[in-house]
């Protein structure tokens, strides 16, 4: 099924500058308004997230993507195994974390890679108050 | 003046606005990483914000080209920007606000993560 391989990643291409303008409208206004309003609702963390990207192009492309967005922040990046470890203002727990970039993830490989997303990795062995070592 | 010309001008004055936003989140956030976030939204929504509301108001093949190659240029730089000044903070020992809940990067045993580890933060000197 190649045509329909072909036909799937260029849909992929296409849809990646729409929900890149529907994350950076979102993200501006929710941080906006914590700017703009007074107190301070923000909880952030720095989560670390394993990645299915494998080439420099998709790391540094997910890597950007991320800090793109207002709200979130790649601060550090790693290629083997692929990871990046992401500042997010807003974090309710590792899972939501994990969950918004793999999103994020899902739509890049689809754009990047014939065969599509494979599915998403597991979350990495937590200490009990969710501190990874 | 027209309506494209009005929305123009309005989405422009938006951009403006979010410019404005981002100055103030510098000065209202709590810490290094979060006031980045407050500046992403001046380097990447407002200029976007400006650049269309221009090719709204001049709409041809010509400027819509040259808009798209700015607005990629400018998110794809101010993306990178961005990383390299929080991973510089990191490194360097930037504090963390108070309401950060837990942090993936600490290196507590460095002879274990090793040099290599993304978090290592201090040089020898």
């Amino acid at each position: 099924m190649r045509a329909k391989n072909v036909l799937n990643r260029i849909l992929g291409i296409l849809w990646m500058p729409v929900y890149l303008a529907y994350d950076l409208l979102t993200g501006s206004l929710r941080v906006g308004w914590e700017i703009l309003t007074p107190g301070s609702r923000i909880s952030p963390a720095f989560v670390e997230v394993p990645l299915r990207c494998r080439s420099d192009f998709e790391i540094s492309m997910l890597a950007n993507l991320v800090s793109l967005t207002p709200g979130s922040l790649t601060v550090a990046a790693r290629q083997d195994p692929a990871t990046v470890w992401v500042y997010s203002m807003y974090t309710e727990s590792h899972g939501s974390t994990l969950r918004y970039v793999h999103g994020m993830e899902d739509r890049l490989l689809r754009a990047t890679r014939l065969e599509g997303a494979p599915p998403r990795p597991q979350d990495l062995e937590r200490g009990e108050r969710g501190q990874r070592r | 003046m027209t309506p494209t010309q009005i929305a123009g001008d309005v989405l422009i004055l938006a951009g403006a606005l979010a410019f404005l936003v981002g100055a103030i989140g510098l000065l209202r956030l709590p810490d290094l990483y979060s006031r980045l976030n407050g500046v992403t939204i001046s380097g990447a929504f407002g200029p976007a914000l400006i650049l269309i509301g221009l090719l709204v108001q001049q709409p041809s093949v010509g400027n819509a080209l040259k808009v798209g190659l700015a607005l990629v240029i400018q998110l794809a730089t101010s993306a990178v920007g961005g990383s390299a000044m929080a991973r510089a903070g990191y490194l360097t020992g930037a504090p963390q606000a108070e309401e950060t809940r837990f942090d993936d990067l600490v290196v507590e045993l460095d002879e274990q993560a090793g040099k290599e580890h993304p978090g290592y933060s201090r040089p020898d000197t």
